[in-house]
């Protein structure tokens, strides 16, 4: 099975590999994995006052499929509110990608991981203040 | 109704593939299991040197070599019951297939490619042994390399332990705890392989 140039391309030069503060309150975490292949995924987006993802990194351990799409996606979140970065459909990630069926399930792997850190960050918001709350509160003082 | 030899009539024991009595080799049976291939009964908890002997004594009598010259119907019995042999030795020798396999017979899929794991304390440790992993063979630190594997197996080991205690009885009752477990367990299999591919490449620089 032969990959796109755009899989190797992300596979060679991966945009946004790295790791943010989990304990971050403007930080959500989204880890996923496939056991049948093995892959680990972490995907990680910094949200700003407005709520708007300005910087994503992600760590994937799988193969070159596993690694494009959740590149793809970092790149892709930046800029975006959160509301719309929960409409990204592993479809758009596979058709971007050229992904082979045997692959779609990578795909689906970094849509579950962007959702998931959506989640993460509106449920640490949800538990405390939230992140624009603390942020005008540590602007007053 | 018990089953009787093709040739002889006589009943027959398990393993099913040849007749006790007359030794003639029997037609094929998909719906047996595959322990029910191996005469074995369907247990988490096997003796694995009963298994492989068991397999190979039946190879022996069953191999088609031993058939080239027989008619078409027996060495088609003889080419299904051989492969079909093969198949549970290498499924049920291996503690992950064969929890898999025994998983599966109650029509539990717990390790399809569909289905993904969530549990971060689990996706925790399996990003941190990824880690360790690149770190040490970046380092080229084969003592480290030796450490990871030590506790990558110990956790395997436990994993396995755990397995036989959710798999004691069948059909297995707590088949979502059994398939977690399984699923751990995958994922220490699959990173004990990129130990050994590491551990190939500090080995060929």
């Amino acid at each position: 099975m032969a990959y796109s140039e755009k899989v190797i391309d992300h596979y060679e030069n991966p945009r946004n590999v790295g790791a943010m503060d989990k304990d971050d309150s403007g930080v959500g975490t989204g880890m996923v994995g496939a056991p049948a292949c093995g892959d680990v995924m972490r995907l990680q987006i910094k949200v700003n006052e407005q709520g708007i993802i300005e910087d994503a990194k992600f760590k994937t351990y799988g193969c070159g499929s596993a690694i494009a799409s959740s590149s793809l996606v970092t790149e892709w979140v930046k800029g975006k509110t959160l509301d719309e970065a929960m409409t990204i459909k592993n479809s758009h990630i596979a058709e971007e990608l050229e992904l082979p069926p045997v692959k779609i399930h990578c795909s689906v792997l970094a849509e579950d991981a962007i959702k998931a850190a959506v989640e993460d960050y509106r449920s640490k918001q949800g538990a405390g203040h939230s992140h624009a709350e603390v942020a005008a509160a540590q602007v007053a003082h | 109704m018990a089953e009787v030899c093709i040739q002889c009539g006589a009943e027959l024991n398990a393993p099913p593939a040849l007749c006790h009595s007359c030794g003639a080799i029997q037609p094929f049976r998909a719906e047996l299991s595959l322990f029910g291939v191996v005469g074995l009964p369907e247990s988490y908890d096997l003796n694995l040197q009963e298994l492989r002997s068991q397999v190979l004594q039946l190879q022996k009598i069953l191999h088609p070599d031993r058939f080239a010259r027989a008619d078409a119907t027996t060495r088609r019995f003889s080419l299904e019951w051989s492969t079909r042999l093969n198949e549970a030795l290498a499924v049920l020798r291996d503690p992950l297939k064969r929890a898999d396999y025994l998983l599966q017979r109650q029509e539990i899929d717990a390790l399809g490619e569909q289905v993904k794991v969530a549990d971060p304390s689990l996706l925790m440790t399996q990003m941190m042994y990824r880690e360790r992993l690149e770190d040490v063979l970046a380092a080229r630190d084969q003592n480290g390399l030796d450490q990871l594997r030590g506790e990558v197996e110990d956790a395997s080991s436990k994993a396995v332990n755990k397995l036989h205690i959710l798999l004691k009885k069948l059909p297995c009752e707590q088949v979502d705890e059994a398939g977690s477990v399984l699923r751990e367990l995958q994922f220490l299999d699959k990173l004990l392989g990129e130990i050994d591919r590491g551990e190939e490449s500090l080995q060929n620089l």
